[in-house]
């Protein structure tokens, strides 16, 4: 048998196998009767949901606290939908998940678009300036045509435009700690954000100075669909007996978030609670606190004492991740990549032309935004085809998750879209390796009476993606590094655990150091395979050029000619 | 010497190809019977590989009658996949476009490899020499059993040794019946191989003379 028939049976057999996973999570995923889906920013920063600096394994925060007991009064089981902030509302909309919280503020425009319940937190913006500025700065108008950072799309972007600072002024980072990051660095000169947040994150640097003093008080809620009211109200209901039981007040008191403001949300102090390590940064021994619950991501680590015990079962799950998106994306980029190379060669105008299209508008477009389009508007147009369906139809797709059926795990959608748009470039790339198989194997297969596609399935494509192999090698190691795109739409890979331990132990520098020598390692293991198999290619007698044919002419002119 | 007989494998008449504007053949005339060998000789440029290119399908005539029967074409070095085996090589048709089955197609090739004397079935084309390419590639033609066996240029690439091997393989063919036509501008070799040898000058083929 030829080495490539071989390769391309075992990528069929590779390709079904993971087919049936996804159909097994996809329908895993969507029966979920008594589960309470929470959508939150696990990469967003403490004290709301984070990873554990101790155990990355696992997220927690004063909001899992809040949501673990609000799903324990409803006698239902919490489950986390990771989500990047600003997607969080998408995420609902898609139906992803029943509820937001995650320091969602109530706005006017926000309301608009979606339920807030009662608010469960009231805070208030404070200001965080270098530590030399400190006798300086006492307020807003202290820094009056000079830089403050702050969290994209928070409410304290607001604050700053009402008092009147301008667009080039207010600089907008994608992370809460970023903003108090830029501080210490000079490139502004002061950090706005929610008391809370200051105080996690700048009180313990001695770079930074807390300016006394909050103001513009503002208050956080749950978010759900408009249309689950009935949810909304349990929510509400569940909520406000934990205000009045003093069950949410000794969940702000452990967190040492608990102060006067509360009481004004009808929030009762409840017993006195001590504040546990946790809320005030990772500990310096690695020793993991006990007594913070939190949501076990997985099986709890290996309790190392030391920092690299901590976090190496989540790296590793994030290492697995990438490697699992590369090993599900590159195969199907590839096989579709010479797909379109073929459709491109095709006698068929029409054939050509929309390969043409497809490879020239998903190159021209950022893999980012196509990773968000296809994930948020995979659910919509689901829900739409599934209303349109024959009853027959819905019928067969309610084992699927009914019309939900196309709201596909994170993991899916990320690794689709990986391959989807790879296998635009590898289009091209196959596009040279046909052409660059000399003519005289087309005239050679068409002598011996072979059909235009005969010829391509036995001749022309095994020497074709033979000759491509090292680009095609090249892209491998190129998506294992864009692979980390996905981490936007919730997908937890290598960068996306790195950064998440990094903004929970503060080390974000050291942790994307890390990230950077896994990638490397993963980079060469990709590599390594390549040359791999283009020993074998060679053992095989390909590229032999005493064997070959003469390179002369042009492929494609033998297949234009030949319709 | 050999079986020749007057039965027509090939008959050519008329034969008009233009490229552009230009006119590569003007009218080409000439019929090969069993057991024939016709050595077409010719210039670079002079329309020798076209005029086989059209007699085995591969080009379309502008004007002309081609009568032929079941033709093999061997193309110039052969072109052998270099990605398959030897028996590979020879069984791709007999399988993909004959459709026989495995033990069919392996006796078929394993037949025609022997009919040139070539017993290293499990080789790489990289792996032969030039001369047992060039006989890969006959037999690769043989298998499907053609009756008329065009050659392009078989020797253009190959040392004196290697050409004598062809000459005795396309010898013992034609012995055997088969009607042949190459094309080649290699003197020595057509002066050796051929029954019948002919000129294409300005696109027209003229019989230089019969050779015993």
């Amino acid at each position: 048998m030829s080495v490539d028939a071989r390769w391309f049976r075992v990528d069929l057999r590779a390709w079904s196998l993971v087919l049936v996973a996804m159909c097994t999570l996809s329908v895993h995923a969507t029966t979920h009767a008594q589960v309470l889906r929470w959508g939150a920013d696990p990469s967003g920063g403490a004290p709301f949901a984070f990873l554990d600096p101790n155990d990355p394994e696992r997220v927690i925060g004063f909001e899992v606290d809040i949501m673990e007991e609000v799903a324990r009064r409803l006698g239902r089981r919490l489950e986390l939908h990771r989500a990047d902030w600003l997607a969080l509302f998408d995420s609902l909309e898609a139906g992803r998940c029943d509820v937001l919280m995650n320091g969602f503020e109530v706005t006017e425009e926000r309301a608009q678009v979606a339920r807030f319940g009662a608010p469960y937190f009231r805070f208030g913006q404070q200001l965080v300036v270098r530590a030399a500025d400190a006798s300086a700065v006492r307020s807003l108008g202290d820094l009056a045509g000079r830089r403050v950072a702050v969290l994209n799309g928070s409410q304290s972007v607001e604050v700053l435009r009402e008092a009147g600072f301008p667009d080039d002024a207010i600089l907008q980072y994608d992370d809460s700690l970023a903003p108090y990051t830029e501080v210490a660095l000079g490139r502004a000169d002061a950090a706005l954000a929610e008391s809370i947040i200051a105080a996690y994150y700048a009180a313990h640097d001695p770079r930074l100075a807390v300016v006394e003093g909050t103001f513009a008080p503002g208050e956080y809620a749950a978010v759900t669909r408009v249309a689950d009211a009935a949810l909304a109200a349990e929510i509400d209901g569940a909520l406000a007996a934990m205000k009045a039981d003093g069950a949410l007040g000794e969940i702000l008191q452990r967190w040492g978030l608990w102060d006067d403001g509360q009481s004004a949300l009808g929030t009762a102090k409840g017993a006195p609670q001590e504040v546990f390590a946790q809320a005030r940064g990772p500990s310096a021994d690695g020793t993991t606190a006990d007594d913070t619950g939190g949501i076990a991501v997985s099986e709890p680590g290996s309790g190392a004492g030391s920092v690299a015990g901590a976090i190496a079962p989540a790296l590793l799950r994030g290492a697995w991740m990438t490697v699992l998106l590369t090993v599900i994306a590159m195969p199907l980029a590839t096989a579709a990549g010479l797909g379109l190379a073929l459709a491109r060669l095709s006698p068929r105008g029409w054939l050509r032309r929309a390969a043409v299209v497809y490879i020239t508008v998903v190159r021209g477009t950022p893999l980012l935004v196509q990773i968000f389009l296809v994930y948020f508007s995979l659910p919509v147009v689901g829900q739409w085809l599934f209303g349109a369906s024959p009853a027959f139809v819905q019928a067969v797709l309610e084992p699927f998750g009914g019309a939900a059926f196309l709201t596909l795990p994170p993991l899916f959608v990320g690794a689709l879209c990986l391959a989807a748009n790879y296998a635009a470039y590898e289009a091209e790339v196959h596009r040279a390796g046909l052409e660059a198989v000399p003519a005289v194997q087309w005239d050679a297969a068409r002598a011996l009476g072979l059909s235009r596609g005969q010829a391509i399935r036995h001749v022309i494509a095994p020497q074709g993606v033979r000759i491509a192999m090292p680009a095609i090698i090249n892209d491998l190691n190129s998506l294992i590094k864009d692979s980390c795109l996905v981490s936007v739409i919730g997908v937890t890979d290598l960068l996306g655990v790195c950064l998440g331990i990094g903004k929970a132990r503060f080390s974000v520098p050291e942790m994307l150091v890390v990230a950077a020598a896994v990638y490397l390692v993963l980079s060469i293991a990709g590599d390594l395979l390549g040359s791999w198999i283009e020993r074998r290619l060679r053992a095989r007698g390909f590229a032999a050029p005493q064997g070959s044919a003469v390179r002369q002419g042009n492929a494609a002119k033998g297949a234009e000619a030949w319709v | 010497m050999g079986v020749t007989s007057t039965r027509p494998m090939l008959e050519v008449r008329g034969l008009v190809v233009t490229r552009g504007s230009r006119a590569v053949l003007r009218g080409v005339d000439c019929g090969v019977c069993a057991g024939e060998r016709l050595v077409i000789l010719g210039d670079n440029g002079s329309g020798k590989s076209t005029l086989l290119r059209v007699i085995a399908g591969l080009d379309a005539p502008d004007r002309g009658d081609i009568r032929c029967a079941r033709s093999g074409l061997v193309l110039q070095q052969g072109g052998l996949f270099p990605h398959l085996s030897v028996m590979r090589n020879v069984e791709l048709a007999l399988r993909v476009v004959r459709g026989l089955g495995a033990e069919d197609s392996a006796r078929h090739a394993r037949a025609a490899l022997g009919r040139v004397s070539i017993d290293r079935h499990d080789a790489m084309p990289h792996e032969l020499s030039g001369g047992q390419q060039q006989r890969v590639a006959i037999a690769r033609a043989l298998a499907l059993e053609p009756e008329v066996l065009l050659l392009d240029e078989p020797t253009s690439a190959l040392d004196a040794t290697a050409t004598a091997e062809v000459e005795r393989t396309l010898r013992e063919l034609g012995s055997a019946g088969m009607a042949i036509v190459v094309v080649t501008h290699d003197l020595g070799f057509a002066e050796r191989v051929a029954t019948r040898r002919a000129r294409l000058v300005d696109g027209v083929l003229r019989e230089v003379s019969a050779v015993a």
